[in-house]
């Protein structure tokens, strides 16, 4: 095989990995904090997409400026659902939040099928599906801005949390939050409020990602959970439930790990790379590769 | 300073405090000992705002807060250190420290409190990096009385700091509790170590089946018939 092409398929790994990191980072943050797998995480990703195709039609607005905006939105109404649904269930044994979140997903999927309809869109942005063509072993590499664009935001954005996770107040009482509830409410820590930012900038994260992919992804009421849901939850179980940094390297492990895996067993069985993966870790490392809570 | 009147609380229709009263003066030390099971922690978390209120009232510094929430009475200055210290374990020490003083917005002061820490604890300045759950459990106990004191307490709240200790740190810890008396601090502190506990404390409560059953100074409870010989194993 031509070395071209491997290093083009790994260079599209890697940047589908970062997209994955981001989305990955949204999940580990509310488990991290709240200990409550999200099932309803894909549905922000899909949101933030639909989000993004209604600025670009309705106000031509390109989805790399409404980002911000877009993420501001969801985490209100990621907050909202967190207010409303999960908090009167945080008493209640953690399956019951589950099937909430289940519940909030199918009720998102609902709405956006009824708001927008069942077929597949996408935010036509012209030269973002332009390549940067690189000249590397002998050949040529074709990357597209939407994907470079995506990768590169998503991960500055997975850095910045990250950063505010140590160094800004509400990110050390995330921490706490999440290392140990109790003590944090003895500190003064308000760790319903922690719930509600957390789920909020959780779901934020999410719609980030889904703005950013917005133009490089066909896009339709059941996207998110068919191709990212699943990958996300790999990715944190492989970096350690609640670990931050973990969600980040194994998002980008994942994203080449899943490029590797298409290349030799060819396009169709990717899907199948990352579930091999989950189950390995299932079985071998059933902690993840990283010690737990939001380090 | 801490005036407490007619205290019920539990969990759910769970009621562990039966019309608890007492007080604690200003600069005073107050042990509260009692058997296993008599509601100590429970009575500390009542005060925390912790568990539920069912009754009576509690004042600090003369004005009323058992209407408060857990971070509002934190605010306030009434400051618990935990059963089992409860660290952030994943959290370096001086990061634990600053979370103590998390309401505290100015950065001057928390600077200030830091350097009277380290200065009570000067193993936690050695220590500044270290991992918090990777440290001895004395050194532990040290990282959790500090937090404590980061958030500036007008009344600290100790829950049984001996608890898993080796006897030799347990001596240290109780000269450490001295220190931090000399320096004027108010502080009420939950004991299964009846012994060691009533011989530096002011005043004693002895807590059985969620009520007070007796009082008195530290020293005279030493010696008290009932006291020997339930506690002390010295009849």
């Amino acid at each position: 095989m031509e070395l071209d092409l491997i290093a083009q398929i790994l260079l599209l790994g890697l940047l589908q990995g970062g997209v994955y990191a981001l989305v990955a980072c949204g999940l580990t943050l509310i488990y991290g904090v709240m200990k409550i797998v999200n099932f309803a995480h894909a549905e922000f990703l899909t949101l933030g997409m639909y989000l993004a195709l209604v600025a670009f039609e309705q106000f031509g607005l390109n989805p790399y400026v409404v980002a911000p905006v877009i993420f501001g939105l969801v985490c209100v109404l990621g907050a909202a659902f967190q207010h409303i649904t999960i908090r009167p269930a945080l008493k209640h044994p953690q399956i019951n939040q589950m099937l909430i979140t289940i519940g909030i997903s199918t009720l998102l999927v609902g709405l956006i099928q009824l708001v927008w309809g069942p077929n597949n869109q996408v935010v036509r942005l012209p030269w973002a599906r332009n390549t940067l063509d690189i000249e590397m072993f002998g050949g040529e590499i074709s990357l597209s801005y939407a994907r470079l664009i995506a990768f590169g935001v998503a991960i500055a954005i997975a850095a910045v949390a990250w950063w505010a996770l140590r160094h800004t107040r509400m990110g050390m009482g995330m921490r706490a939050a999440s290392q140990n509830p109790f003590a944090a409410q003895l500190m003064g820590i308000d760790v319903s409020r922690i719930n509600l930012v957390t789920f909020g900038v959780g779901a934020g994260l999410a719609a980030l990602a889904g703005a950013l992919i917005s133009p490089a992804f066909f896009m339709n009421p059941t996207f998110g959970k068919e191709y990212f849901l699943l990958t996300a939850f790999v990715i944190v179980v492989l970096g350690t439930m609640g670990n931050f940094a973990g969600a980040l390297i194994g998002g980008l492990v994942i994203g080449i790990a899943e490029a590797i895996g298409g290349l030799l067993l060819g396009p169709a069985m990717r899907p199948m790379v990352s579930l091999s993966v989950f189950v390995i870790v299932l079985l071998f490392l059933p902690r993840g590769i990283f010690k737990g809570r939001l380090t | 300073m801490l005036e407490i009147k007619n205290l019920s609380a539990g969990y759910g229709d769970l009621q562990i405090l039966w019309n608890v009263s007492l007080t604690v003066g200003e600069g005073e030390l107050v042990a509260i000992v009692g058997p296993n099971g008599a509601g100590k922690t429970t009575l500390m978390n009542a005060l925390s705002g912790m568990v539920d209120y069912k009754g009576g009232e509690i004042h600090l510094a003369g004005a009323p807060i058992h209407k408060l929430s857990p971070q509002a009475r934190v605010a306030r200055g009434l400051i618990q250190c935990p059963e089992g210290r409860r660290l952030f374990p994943e959290m370096t020490v001086a990061e634990n420290l600053r979370m103590g003083a998390y309401l505290c917005g100015d950065g001057a002061e928390v600077r200030r409190r830091h350097e009277m820490v380290e200065h009570l604890f000067p193993i936690l300045r050695e220590r500044r990096d270290q991992i918090a759950s990777s440290m001895s459990g004395g050194q532990q106990q040290m990282v959790a009385i500090g937090r404590a004191l980061m958030a500036g307490p007008k009344v600290l709240l100790l829950d049984e700091p001996s608890l898993g200790l080796a006897p030799i740190v347990v001596s240290e810890m109780f000269e450490a509790i001295d220190r931090i008396r000399n320096e004027g601090m108010t502080l009420m502190i939950v004991e299964q170590n009846v012994q060691q506990t009533l011989q530096v404390a002011d005043r004693a409560y002895v807590l059985e089946n969620g009520a007070i059953a007796l009082e008195g100074k530290g020293i005279e409870l030493l010696d008290n018939p009932h006291m020997k010989a339930a506690y002390l194993g010295t009849e």
